[in-house]
């Protein structure tokens, strides 16, 4: 039953003892379990302390009804309920812990509004009736009420525990059964601080001491249950094999669970536990509770009624919270009505990886080839109408934009070539001319006595004239030219201001506008259906041509199936619920999952994971399939999503990323996963799974990612790298149902 | 095969919903659809598991507090009675195709939970059962 590690768990009777644990608060050495939080209702009269504990009440002959008078009925049978001594040592530890701080709590009813000195609901009931439990544990004649409250006790632990530690992940169902969204409360982010958590500081505990403490609260809950639930007199419906806690069957949970449950769910007043069912729930609950009693206003108020009722009249409780949860169900449901109507798919459905794999069944006949052939013909057809609509308006875009670059070019042209060369031109011409003219100015004219000179001179000034001229000439033409060069330069200005005009009216004509979108648009999905009418009818033909076997086809198909199938159990949560079961014993645990030894050339760690995830549901179905599973995350493909998800850029890391040998590449980066908050591990998981439906709706059940790592920019860190987002709806098939997930579900990031 | 129309009018939906879902139904594209007759499942599979859960622990609080005993097979016959009733309204009564087919939605929708028999599930399955809220 109860192990020996319990009692000697170092961790429930003192948590500063706890491995790797940060110093205890030297203040308070003696606390050494949770006191509630401190945010509860104020305790009611009838019920407080000073009133009742001193009194000598059994749970039977309580005088105020409890939540326990009717399971001490269905618990009133003669069997004598086993419990090891050390399993009752342990219980009468915690009772007394907690009854301490149950006292403490009460005794700090010195004013402070600051801070609510009132006790829980359960808490009342623990101090009413727990000093006598105490006891009949104490002289080992205990009843089985005494076991009921017990169970209450260490359950609630637990809940506080994990509340308080927020390293535990807390599995939200969503509306719809079947497909469970997982929240994590990641360490250091989510948890709910208490005074609880402040004053004890079991918020600074390693996640192994949590896990430690609350597997062995675990245990001992199941040791209660297996002692109860030998009892005969108790209905004989058979159990259940899962329960709402983990390792714990659902009956007790199922007496005795609801009461603290939905009490302190309504006493949460207008506070949001952030679950959108739970939420809704409670709010139409206390609707239908206002409507039977109009005076209810607080949360307390609330709180009590709610108790009341459940002592009372359960089944008018059931009835309430019945319609509740139905007109919570209706109201989420509108809400998911709208946006499937208006919104945009997000996710894939199981109905698209159903039709994949059915795909994969078909056999291939010369019928389905020529099918197949038609289809890609048609689809190259509408590509191509769709590339001609497009260019309607793409090719007179194109013209303007041709035009324009040409009448800059031309601008250009004659600006810095034909315009600077002739100017060069003239420049030079002009100094020619200018020096002819400045020599023949400066040369002094000889005298008539001088004929000789006078006519050599006269023949110089006749040559000179004619150069002048000459150049004079040539410096008109060229003047000419010049201008006829500006001319062009005006002209082409005039054109391309033209143009850019025209151009301007076209990008403000939102109708053009809308229609171009639209043809791209057009283009867009024709690319995609020609891509995927081409991959189809090569896959018929090679079908055909019998190149893919039969025993392949079935593969891919069943994998396609596996990967659904995984999906779904993530849905469901239960992938997240191995993961962070509590202990190291949990085989699941990170440790395992990162563990790089080797066993007949498997790694652990890789097998692991595969089996977490394929081996949640039908463990033995994974177990005759696991070289299946090896093919769809193989050890390469897992190495990559790990670097993904770390954002690992050791250059070691990297090129061994980019070499042959997966096997080292894996054992490098297995290890991260340990080194990293463990929260990182469902994420990596989550990104596994999302990455395999998406390429399993491609037809591809055996996830590749691409090595071509870089870190991903602000903007795009959720965008998985393997097969990006954009370039996944780039070649969506068109029969791909995408729809979006639950609303309000996937906080912190969702997933498919 | 059970028809969308069926689904849409027998899923606990707002009137008006149904009657504008029903009006859009036709001319809808059909990943939509095909969203649509899954939330109706959804649904249809939460009512049903719901109701279930409340009942059977109706009838326990009634052996509880002695007004009643049940057997194990009256447990059963809840959800058989349950079964029976949605078949009707799913106008699926009598035809074994149908009916598996309400059977596998129930089973896929429902988390999972393997129906046996007549559709049963475990009754105390927490799953089922309102303390799991």
């Amino acid at each position: 039953m109860v192990t020996d590690a319990l009692l000697d768990n170092a961790v429930l009777q003192d948590p500063s003892r706890a491995p790797s644990h940060a110093t205890p608060t030297p203040a308070r050495p003696d606390i050494r379990v949770v006191p509630p939080p401190v945010d509860q209702p104020a305790p009611a009269e009838p019920s407080s302390p000073a009133t009742t504990s001193n009194t000598e009440t059994t749970p039977a002959n309580e005088s105020a009804p409890t939540v326990f008078d009717f399971n001490e009925t269905i618990l009133s049978g003669d069997v004598k309920v086993e419990l090891s001594d050390k399993a009752r040592e342990t219980i009468k530890l915690i009772f007394k812990q907690r009854l301490d701080a149950v006292k403490r709590l009460d005794n700090s009813a010195i004013p402070d509004p600051t801070r609510p000195t009132s006790l829980r609901d359960f808490d009342r009931i623990l101090t009413s009736l727990g000093p006598d439990t105490l006891k009949r544990f104490e002289s080992n004649t205990f009843t089985k009420a005494d076991f009921a409250l017990a169970w209450v006790l260490i359950t609630q632990q637990a809940e506080m525990v994990r509340w308080a530690t927020g390293t535990s992940a807390e599995v939200k169902k969503s509306i719809f059964r079947g497909k469970q969204s997982v929240r994590i409360e990641e360490s250091g982010v989510s948890n709910i601080p208490s005074d609880y958590s402040r004053t004890i500081g079991i918020d600074e505990w390693t996640g192994e001491a949590q896990n430690r403490y609350l597997g062995e609260l675990s245990k001992l809950q199941l040791t209660l249950e297996q002692s109860i639930l030998t009892d005969s007199s108790l209905p004989t419906i058979e159990r259940p094999t899962k329960g709402l806690i983990k390792g714990f069957p659902g009956r007790f949970a199922d007496y005795f669970g609801i009461e603290p449950r939905v009490s302190l769910d309504l006493s949460l007043g207008d506070r949001k536990s952030g679950h959108l069912l739970r939420d809704s729930i409670l709010d139409f609950a206390r609707q239908e509770l206002r409507a039977t009693n109009q005076e209810l206003s607080t949360p307390e108020q609330f709180a009590e009624a709610a108790l009341s009722l459940i002592r009372t009249n359960p089944q008018e409780y059931n009835r309430i919270l019945l319609k509740a949860i139905e007109n919570a169900y209706m109201d989420i449901a509108e809400d998911r009505v709208r946006d499937i109507l208006t919104k945009p798919e997000t996710s894939i459905s199981s109905a698209i990886l159903e039709k994949r794999a059915a795909e994969f069944e078909t056999p291939a006949t010369q019928e389905t080839v020529i099918k197949a052939q038609q289809k890609a013909t048609e689809a190259q057809t509408a590509l191509t109408e769709a590339e001609a609509e497009l260019k309607k308006f793409t090719d007179p875009e194109e013209e303007i934009r041709r035009g324009i670059v040409e009448q800059k070019n031309k601008i250009k042209d004659i600006k810095d070539i034909q315009i600077a060369d002739i100017e060069k031109e003239i420049e030079g011409l002009e100094q020619r001319r200018d020096r002819f003219e400045n020599n023949f100015l400066q040369t002094p004219q000889p005298t008539t006595a001088d004929a000789k000179n006078l006519a050599e001179y006269e023949k110089a000034r006749a040559q000179s004239l004619q150069a002048i001229a000459h150049y004079d000439d040539l410096l008109r033409q060229l003047h000419t030219e010049h201008r006829g060069f500006r001319i062009q330069q005006a002209e082409a200005e005039r054109l391309k201001l033209e143009l850019e005009g025209k151009r301007d009216a076209l990008e403000v004509d939102q109708e053009r506008k809308d229609k171009k979108e639209e043809a791209e648009k057009k283009l867009k999905k024709g690319k995609e259906n020609a891509g995927k009418a081409n991959r189809a009818l090569e896959r018929e033909k090679r079908r055909l041509s019998g190149e893919t076997t039969t025993d392949e086809i079935r593969e891919q198909a069943a994998s396609i199936r596996d990967i659904k199938r995984a999906r779904d159990e993530n849905f469901r949560g239960r992938i997240a619920e191995r993961l962070f079961a509590p202990g190291l014993e949990n085989e699941f645990a990170v440790v395992h999952l990162a563990d790089t030894a080797e066993l007949d050339g498997k790694i652990t760690g890789a097998e692991r994971i595969r089996e977490l995830v394929f081996g949640t549901g039908d463990p033995k179905y994974y177990q005759d399939h696991k070289d299946r599973f090896r093919k769809i995350w193989s050890d390469k493909a897992i190495a990559d999503a790990i670097i993904w998800i770390y954002q690992a850029t050791d250059p070691e890391i990297l090129a061994l990323q980019a070499g042959e040998n997966s096997s080292a590449f894996l054992k490098k980066v297995l290890p991260l996963l340990q080194e990293n908050p463990r929260v990182k591990v469902y994420d990596l998981m989550r990104f596994l799974i999302n990455e395999s439906v998406k390429s399993a709706a491609l037809g591809n059940p055996n996830l590749e990612i691409s090595g071509d790592y870089r870190s991903p920019l602000p903007n795009e860190a959720e965008a998985p790298r393997g097969t990006d987002d954009d370039e996944f709806e780039a070649v969506r098939p068109e029969d791909m149902e995408i729809i979006p997930p639950p609303r309000g579900f996937l906080a912190g990031g969702g997933t498919t | 095969m059970i028809s969308k129309k069926t689904l849409i009018s027998i899923a606990p939906l707002k009137e008006e919903t149904k009657n504008d879902l029903l009006q859009k139904l036709e001319t809808m594209e059909e990943e939509k659809q095909m969203a649509i007759v899954d939330l109706c499942w959804d649904l249809i599979s939460s009512e049903f598991l719901t109701k279930l859960g409340f009942t059977r622990q109706n009838m326990m609080l009634e052996m509880a507090s002695g007004e009643k005993t049940y057997t194990k097979e009256d447990f059963d016959k809840v959800e058989e009675d349950m079964f029976s009733e949605l078949l009707q309204k799913l106008d699926a009564e009598g035809n074994d195709e149908k009916i598996d087919e309400v059977r596998k939605q129930l089973e896929e929708h429902s988390g999972g939970q393997t129906l046996n028999q007549n559709t049963s599930n475990d009754p105390t399955n927490s799953d089922n059962n309102p303390s799991s809220l």
